[in-house]
């Protein structure tokens, strides 16, 4: 050792090193704490399984992708709730997909009376709210209540079986991202029904056929409904963005004919849902459109589950249905008239007509319905891949001033399969969902399928079953382990 | 490599060859036993808004498990060499400090990872002991048993630099479960605290580990938890390197 060198445990050296070692702790955790700044910064959610990839629609991730303005959400929620996990779970699942467009405020107002106190005020919500999450944007607000965020199963009570109505699905998605597509919509859009006809009753939520969930399906989606008769109106006003004729029965008289083509000339837009009892007197507008109605109803054997509901899995090139035939989703219909593109020549400005679904190539038009029963004659029915619903869409027609932009339609030849026992069934609320959108021109919308509802997890265990479990889990794998311990144990001794 | 694995055989044999390393596995069954028990007989019948995978895990018995299991595992590592007097005859065998620190890191990780072992039963044992179990999808055990490495590997390298420190090992425990419950009560900061637009809440976000826990065990792997505990678990690591290091200047 050079004799000018410090002696290695000089406290020289020892506060040499000391330092040394200091300083490299603190630069590995400087390295470390910049690895998860950056990792914050820039990070991946990667869902293994099946239900962390279903957590957020394709609908949804689209809606918060496209925001156009920044969205607040308010969780004024008791933690205690039982709705309280999922839904600050999928909050927070919306806040992390689009962080600089959404923030999640969460108000307990249990701990927190203050704030809770200044929410209502500032919300003006009525003295007993409680668990509720607010959206709001530039001053837009849509408040989604804990009652809505369940659909329950009543069928027991019906049916005299139980007391209890069970909880069977939870809707947050839906309803958390329509209520976010509304407020940050700068549009209010409207929709009439028309009535006066024998329509679907709009209001009925509990009738088989009714439209109520239908309704209730454009009142997520921020459209407003009002009624609309035409034997009391001049015209369809102006600030109807759709028009919905849902099973009309009785037929139109001329003056209401008349009525429902200047609105389509003047760019309307109409969603015309006929069925096997529909003799309306459209016919006659609807051919000027290139759309004609076949007789009688089509059936198809090999694709149905009863002798009138047809199921239908073969689709058109068309943003209504492509979401539809990309993810292979069949619709439900009942009895379906054969809705076709009208043949014969087309001019250059001529409505552009799209069948939108077919039957499978063995479906059969029935000429003979009776009680709604069809009665197949194969020497006479035709057979084949039968159009069932059609879109059609014109632009400028001229010296007519288009309000609306161009003209849109679809027309289904089956009215029933968005009632609301149907309306669930196969893939029929996302064909509404996406016809709507279409319609209404809200393509950003049209890409995935609408939000579905997410199941709830039930395990029963028998009293048995229980004894074995208890036995297995709290005596067998432990009792083994101590056994295999103590055998080892006695082998090294002895 | 070879020292190295040597080092690993010889920790996990001195786990393996004491009846403590049976009692200590016996524990964790015993409690997740218990856990899942108590979760059956509540969730019996009664619709459940998450899968029982998922479930299991939002109960109190894991953070017990991996407050008190990661003391247990790691305060013999370095604290009962010193009392026993073989950490010198270790450190003057040709084999370097990292060496040593990870082959005691790896050597309790692995016996950590040998006491969940019997937990991947608890899914057959379902299927065969209920009327209508919901599918268990494999996704969600492999991200839930991502969740219990990563905490794993971080307590214990928490113990293992508690361990470094002190030659007793009582100390060695009481040091690991005191670090460890003030970080697990970390967590509660992001329920706590109200959230604001600031940077705050996201730092209490970030280090919420019962909301890590619930995304692992639903099947959600993010990528920020998986660098927070791996890093958590570099430095502990590292920090118990420099103490390991430290015999030869002070």
């Amino acid at each position: 050792m050079d004799a000018d060198s410090p002696n290695s445990f000089s406290p020289g050296r020892k506060w040499g090193v000391g330092t040394n070692t200091l300083v490299s702790v603190i630069a590995f955790l400087a390295v470390m704490t910049m690895l998860n700044y950056l990792a914050s910064r820039h990070f991946t959610r990667l869902p293994l399984s099946f239900a962390a990839k279903e957590q957020l629609s394709t609908l949804t991730v689209q809606v918060l992708q496209s925001l156009p303005e920044p969205v607040k959400i308010i969780l004024y929620y008791d933690p205690d709730e039982t709705l309280y996990g999922p839904v600050s779970q999928l909050l927070k699942e919306y806040t992390l997909l689009n962080p600089t467009r959404l923030s999640l405020d969460v108000v307990n107002y249990v701990v927190e009376p203050a704030k809770a106190e200044l929410i209502k005020n500032q919300y003006k919500l009525p003295p007993q709210a409680k668990d509720l999450v607010i959206f709001e944007c530039r001053g837009k607000t849509k408040i989604v209540a804990q009652s809505d965020l369940s659909d329950y199963d009543i069928s027991k009570v019906i049916s005299g079986e139980s007391n209890e109505v069970k909880r069977k699905a939870f809707l947050g998605e839906r309803l958390f991202t329509s209520a976010i597509r509304t407020v940050a919509d700068p549009q209010t859009l409207r929709a009439a029904f028309l009535v006066g006809h024998g329509e679907h009753d709009r209001t009925n939520s509990l009738s088989d056929y009714g439209y109520g969930r239908f309704t209730s399906l454009l009142r997520e989606n921020g459209i407003q409904i009002s009624p609309l008769s035409l034997a009391e109106t001049n015209d369809v006003p102006a600030d109807t963005q759709l028009l919905i004729i849902a099973g009309p029965t009785r037929a139109f008289d001329l003056g209401e004919i008349d009525k429902l083509d200047r609105f389509l000339n003047k760019g309307g837009r109409l969603f015309l849902l006929l069925n096997y009892q529909s003799r309306t007197g459209l016919e006659r507008l609807l051919s000027k459109w290139g759309v004609d109605f076949g007789e009688g109803v089509v059936v198809d054997e090999k694709k149905s589950r009863s002798n009138s509901s047809v199921i239908v899995g073969s689709y058109g090139a068309h943003p209504v249905v492509g979401a539809l035939a990309q993810a292979q989703l069949p619709l439900q219909l009942i009895l379906p008239r054969p809705v076709l593109k009208r043949a014969g020549p087309q001019g250059a400005d001529a409505p552009q007509v799209v069948e939108l679904a077919t039957s499978s190539p063995e479906g059969i038009a029935v000429n003979d319905v009776r009680d709604g029963v069809p009665r197949p004659n194969p020497a006479t029915d035709p057979v084949g891949a039968i159009p069932l619903m059609v879109a059609v869409e014109k632009g400028s027609i001229k010296d007519v001033n288009l309000d609306r932009g161009s003209t849109r339609m679809v027309i289904t030849g089956d009215s029933f399969f968005l009632g609301n026992k149907l309306l669930e069934a196969a893939a029929n609320r996302d064909f509404a969902w996406h016809a709507v959108n279409w319609l209404l021109d809200r393509s950003q919308l049209l890409g995935g399928i609408g939000p579905r509802k997410i199941t709830e997890y039930t395990l029963t265990v028998t009293q048995g079953q229980m004894r074995n479990l208890r036995w297995l889990v709290l005596a067998g794998l432990p009792g083994g382990v101590l056994l295999l311990g103590a055998l080892v144990w006695f082998r090294r001794r002895y | 490599m070879q020292p190295y694995l040597t080092l690993v055989r010889r920790e996990l044999t001195g786990y393996f060859n004491s009846f403590l390393g049976y009692v200590i596995i016996a524990s964790f069954q015993l409690l997740l036993g218990l856990s899942f028990v108590l979760l059956l007989k509540s969730a019996d019948g009664q619709p459940l808004d998450m899968p029982v995978t998922e479930k299991f895990f939002m109960t109190g018995f894991f953070w017990l498990i991996l407050l008190l299991g990661a003391p247990v595992i790691t305060m013999r590592t370095f604290a009962l060499e010193k009392f026993s007097g073989t950490f010198e005859t270790l450190m003057t065998t040709p084999v370097s400090d990292l060496q040593v620190v990870l082959a005691k890191f790896t050597g309790s990780l692995l016996f950590y990872l040998l006491a969940w072992l019997p937990t991947l039963a608890y899914p057959y044992l379902l299927r065969y002991n209920s009327i209508n179990l919901p599918p268990i999808d494999p996704g969600t055990i492999v991200s839930t048993f991502l969740g219990i490495f990563l905490f794993g590997a971080f307590y214990l390298a928490m113990g293992c630099f508690a361990s470094s420190l002190t030659r007793a090992q009582v100390v060695a425990a009481m040091i690991t479960f005191a670090l460890g419950l003030g970080l697990f009560l970390l967590s509660f900061l992001s329920i706590i605290v109200p959230a604001t637009p600031g940077w705050q809440s996201k730092l209490y976000a970030h280090i919420s580990m019962v909301e890590h826990m619930r995304d692992f065990t639903r099947g959600m792997v993010d990528t920020r938890f998986v660098v927070f505990y791996l890093s958590l678990t570099l430095i502990f690591l590292f920090l118990t390197l420099k103490v390991v290091e430290s015999r030869r200047w002070k």
